[in-house]
């Protein structure tokens, strides 16, 4: 966790005692590292088991001399909103964040299995990782920041997020699907504080300032901001997002779990005569590279590496598919079988459901229509197939169910919503619409 | 962003257009849209290996379109997965083999149920593929085309293997999808300030390439 100890020697540096935050340099501390120097801001510690940290910020010593032994810093963005003295820990001082539940800010969601990689995947995984990961940049420190000031625009919609995310009732009384219209909500906080970052002077500010070799083209500040929103704001954000999609959740992605299981079983019944379902399955180095593939593609955070990730394993299906003589380009006919056989033998498919339904709600419309939206709706079709599946070929289903409906309703919805003027503008009306949205049961 | 309001001067604006492509397994119609959009042009795409999803660009009379070309997997029990594919396009085409009966009214299937999901916005093209093989053929050209006829539908003969009528049947429909479009646009009146409410996704995008919308077109045929 090389970032935790910089981001609070900054918060710590710049908060409460000057009217602004501060812009750090690239970060140098580490774990352990000690600054006793007096003209260093602050001081960190770990200590020995590595489970608590301890942060001294000089500055607030210096100009709270007389009475900084009475009270406890403020510490949290959820403290210092309190305004309040919180005098929670004896030592003053010092703040100690202590292993157990942490509040969601202070996860770091890098992918946990790293070190599990696939060999021949590293290389590739490599640059894959850069992506998201690099070392990072100015503009992600100050937006960072910014979301965690006591004040703000940022700061606010930040806050409010995370509150929706964390409380129970919030968004109830909205109609529609309620995971959808949570998903809705990320997607309108990341266009709005993009907009919002692009047109501040201070971002653009940083981002010209960040250092040589680094695109400072106009075009690029687009893409920046939105990049390091993604690692400022989305990330911090996602474990209780995704804690709060499994809930939502929780009963279609039961029956997708049965259902997977159910096909597993009969691919193994009719395995023998190869007849389970077209196509021949890849060779087992592909299929664990896919594997892979869709642990990041769950670990992941940034939608623009999510769809990657995807692309990747589309990739490797037409690959599985081109193994034998047929060097051919080949059509759905083809893939989305293989696609489908793909998911029926992959490990987590309730992640991937809930990957796909968050990209189609925070991709662009044009991306929709793009490339990336033509496969994410094959692995949406491929995975509502597989939710579907009767094991009685003969009813198949000849229509979408009226849920299915529904939620494509409500996908195109969105789609229209980020432009929307007002809250009276109306969403695109739908054949389908009028159908009543029933509730799924479970099985 | 993108799109920019209807109507107005069209000088540097492109339209694009998505195209599903309907059609039982083996009628052809990966091979149909592949001989169009000559996929060895096509490095912009995940790999060389697919054809699942084909751009093309063109330039129609000054007018300058996008075109994205969406198959889908045509064994029945896919079929239910349809309307996912088909939302938003503006065209469909809907591929049956000459020599096999049932692919055909596989086809009837799918109008009626584009008629009824989509109404008459979208323009449906009806082709009969495998031309070659003329002595075998089962479905009557007359009744084709008159059914056709019947449901507002245009029909094509096409031969992926001989390369025949695959190009005229894009650029006709190319040119419908842009009469709609533009009945479309004037219906909505002078550059709407809403361009996120146009209809099925008809976009008229600013000509300035888009840094980031994904997969943007690809082998371009002036």
């Amino acid at each position: 966790m090389p970032d935790l100890p910089h981001l609070l020697a900054f918060l710590s540096a710049s908060r409460d005692v000057l009217p602004r935050t501060l812009l750090l340099p690239p970060p140098t501390l580490g774990p352990g590292d000690q600054h006793t120097d007096s003209l260093q801001i602050g001081s960190i510690q770990l200590n020995t088991s590595g489970r608590v940290l301890f942060v001294v910020n000089k500055l607030y010593l210096d100009t709270h001399r007389g009475w900084g032994t009475k009270l406890t810093p403020e510490t949290t963005p959820e403290i210092a909103e309190t305004h309040g003295p919180a005098p929670r820990h004896p030592a003053p001082h010092q703040v100690s964040w202590v292993e157990g539940p942490l509040s969601p800010e202070v996860q770091h969601p890098r992918p946990p299995l790293a070190s599990l990689m696939e060999k021949e995947e590293e290389e590739e995984e490599e640059e894959d990782k850069d992506e998201e990961e690099g070392p990072e940049d100015v503009l992600t420190h100050h937006i960072r920041a910014l979301a965690r000031a006591r004040s703000g625009y940022v700061a606010r919609q930040f806050r409010g997020l995370r509150a929706r995310l964390t409380s129970d009732t919030a968004g109830a009384h909205r109609p529609g699907d309620p995971a959808t219209e949570l998903l809705q909500d990320v997607r309108h906080l990341l266009t709005d504080l993009q907009e919002h970052l692009a047109k501040d002077p201070d971002v653009r500010a940083v981002f010209e300032s960040r250092g040589p070799g680094v695109p400072q083209k106009d075009e690029d500040l687009g893409p920046a901001v939105e990049a390091a929103l993604c690692r400022a704001v989305l990330a911090p954000l996602k474990p209780a997002l995704w804690t709060r999609l499994r809930r939502l959740r929780a009963p279609e992605l039961r029956q997708l779990r049965r259902r997977q299981l159910a096909l597993r079983a009969e691919a193994g019944r009719s395995g023998a005569q190869g007849a389970g379902r077209d196509g021949r399955g890849p060779a087992p180095a592909l299929r664990s590279r896919i594997h892979a593939r869709l642990a990041h593609l769950h670990a992941a955070c940034a939608p623009r590496r999510k769809v990657s990730l995807l692309l990747a394993v589309c990739s490797d299906v037409y690959s599985g598919l081109a193994q034998g003589d047929n060097q051919e380009p080949l059509g759905a006919d083809a893939f989305l079988p293989a696609l489908t056989e793909e998911l029926i033998w992959s490990p987590d498919i309730g992640e991937t459901q809930l990957d796909v339904e968050f990209l189609m709600e925070l991709l662009d419309p044009d991306e929709l229509r793009g490339e990336a939206g033509y496969y994410l709706t094959t692995w949406f079709g491929a995975l509502y197939h597989i939710a579907h599946y009767q094991p009685d070929e003969g009813r198949a289903p000849q229509q979408l169910s009226s849920e299915a409906r529904a939620s494509l309703r409500q996908w195109h919805r969105r789609r229209t919503l980020h432009r929307q003027s007002g809250p009276g503008a109306q969403p695109f009306e739908e054949p389908w619409e009028i159908e009543s949205v029933r509730e799924t049961n479970d099985d | 962003m993108a799109a920019a309001g209807g109507g107005g001067a069209a000088a540097a604006r492109a339209y694009s257009f998505k195209v599903v492509l309907l059609g039982e397994g083996c009628v052809g119609k990966t091979s149909l849209v592949l001989r169009y959009c000559e996929n060895k042009f096509n490095d912009k795409h995940i790999t060389t290996l697919q054809a699942s999803f084909l751009t093309k660009k063109l330039n129609i009379g000054g007018k300058r379109v996008n075109l994205a070309i969406w198959d889908t997997a045509g064994q029945e029990r896919f079929h239910a997965l349809g309307p996912i594919y088909y939302r938003d396009s503006n065209g469909a085409i809907l591929v049956y083999d000459i020599t096999d009966e049932d692919s055909f009214q596989k086809v009837k299937n799918w109008v009626k149920e584009l008629r009824k999901m989509l109404g008459n916005e979208i323009c449906l093209c009806i082709v009969g593929n495998k031309i070659d093989l003329e002595k075998e053929r089962h479905v009557s050209i007359q009744e084709a085309e008159s059914y056709a006829e019947s449901v507002g539908a245009k029909h094509y003969h096409t031969s992926a293997k001989q390369n025949k009528g695959i190009e005229e049947l894009f650029l006709d429909l190319c040119k419908r999808m842009i009469e709609t479009a533009q009945v479309d646009e004037r219906a909505k009146g002078n550059g709407s300030s809403q361009p996120g409410a146009t209809r099925r996704g008809v976009q008229i995008i600013d000509d300035e390439p888009q840094a980031q919308s994904g997969g943007g077109g690809c082998c371009s045929s002036g």
